[in-house]
């Protein structure tokens, strides 16, 4: 509750420079189309009247599952039950995409904890880097 | 962003008149064909690479110093743009979506080393056939700016490709701009109801919400063609909304705005007001069409 009073409407909208920059990669300059502020702000409300919609929607989906949490398949079979069922395809492949980010990259943390050398034997090497730093400190002429 | 504004390189015309039109330009030409033969000396000698052949010629001078400025505001170029799709559909298997997108860019990163070229061999061909008037002759796309970027109108090196621009494919528009995920997440999540939501959640519902967003625009541009107007506004996405059954659930939302189009400012600072369509300001000022 305090989050929500928090965060105040101002945060429950989108983005007006990204959704701006959006809109220009889709009608380009050389498109010779601009888009008007106000049909920018139009857009915005529309846009999180979408996510809503998806949202409540997934939402119920995932309830009648005895889900707590909103998956990906709620807001696919949601997205379908909407008629958006065109974006489907592609949500599909971004939400893999994530998944395959999310999984190379514990790759690479178990990587760095397989590095073939135990725990104690990492710390050893460590102090010694520290020693032989502190002797070239040393040594080091003034 | 002005500078964009000011350029259209979209010409199905320009395409098609290029290459038979180049070599007779009156200018001293060099096409990007033959220098070697004007050159041959200097190609064949070790110490001139091919790099520095333009240099030399007083004119690919002036044009370089001009091009970057250029440079951006041509992001598209159908043809690397067509091929670059091709590319990005191989590589995430997006196909597009029905809605039809029209000129749609793929990445910047791409387009911007052949953007170069373009500017040159615009003026090349451009002169040609109908100096200037022309931007008044075409009222759609091409548009009043042409006529500055062709003030250094020597630029004649790099021929353009000669490959016609096939402008009419409509491919899929790829926005790399993507949106906040914590942001969309909170929007989610403002709805009392909705609880926990997974971590890819919010990412689909993102690219739900790109593609939504896509249709969207892409009609209301369709809706402001139709009405021969070069600025989308509030009252051309009402319409491109009403039009479809799927897209009910915005009849509130739209509502508002009412069907005349009003004439609006072109001030930055009036951005946040939902009531601003209502507001009426003694009809259309006729810069409107042409900015």
């Amino acid at each position: 509750m305090s989050d929500r009073e928090f965060n105040s409407n101002d945060d429950l909208s989108l983005p007006k420079a990204t959704v701006q920059k959006i809109i220009t990669e889709i009608l380009p300059p050389s498109s010779g189309q601009t888009f008007s502020k106000d049909a920018r702000d139009l857009l915005m409300e529309c846009c999180v009247e979408f996510i809503t919609l998806i949202s409540s929607e997934a939402n119920d989906i995932s309830e009648k599952e005895a889900k707590k949490t909103i998956a990906c398949e709620h807001v696919e079979r949601a997205l379908r039950d909407l008629g958006f069922g065109d974006y489907v395809q592609d949500v599909l492949a971004v939400a893999e995409e994530h998944k395959e980010q999310l999984k190379s990259r514990e790759k690479k943390q178990s990587k760095m904890e397989q590095s073939g050398l135990s725990e104690e034997e990492l710390l050893r090497q460590q102090q010694e880097l520290f020693r032989s730093a502190t002797e070239k400190y040393h040594a080091a002429p003034e | 962003m002005t500078d964009q504004d000011n350029y259209r390189p979209r010409s199905p015309d320009l395409s098609s008149l290029q290459s038979p039109v180049s070599p007779s330009v009156n200018t001293p030409v060099y096409q990007f064909g033959n220098p070697v033969a004007h050159r041959a000396s200097y190609d064949a000698s070790p110490f001139f690479t091919p790099q520095y052949q333009s240099p030399p010629a007083p004119h690919g001078r002036t044009s370089q110093q001009y091009v970057p400025p250029y440079a951006e505001p041509i992001p598209f170029d159908p043809d690397m743009a067509r091929r670059s799709s091709r590319l990005a559909r191989a590589a995430e298997v997006a196909p597009m979506s029905p809605m039809a997108p029209m000129a749609h860019m793929t990445e910047h990163k791409y387009m911007e080393p052949i953007a170069q070229p373009m500017p040159q061999s615009m003026p090349q061909h451009m002169p040609q056939p109908m100096p200037q008037p022309m931007p008044q002759t075409i009222p759609q796309p091409i548009a009043q700016p042409i006529a500055q970027p062709i003030s250094p109108p020597m630029a004649p090196l790099m021929s353009h490709p000669e490959e016609p621009l096939p402008l009419s494919a409509p491919t899929p528009v790829e926005v790399k701009t993507k949106f906040p995920v914590a942001r969309i997440k909170r929007i989610m999540q403002a709805d009392e109801d909705v609880g926990k939501v997974a971590q890819v959640t919010p990412i689909a519902v993102s690219k739900a919400l790109e593609l939504f967003m896509i249709s969207l625009v892409t009609k209301a541009a369709k809706e402001a063609r139709d009405r021969n107007s070069k600025r989308v506004t509030a009252s051309h996405l009402k319409h491109a909304v009403a039009k479809d059954e799927v897209l009910d659930f915005l009849a509130d939302i739209i509502a508002k705005v009412p069907d005349q189009p009003t004439s609006r400012k072109h001030d930055d600072d009036n951005s946040d007001g939902n009531e601003q369509p209502k507001r009426k300001r003694g009809g259309r000022r006729p810069k409107d069409d042409s900015d």
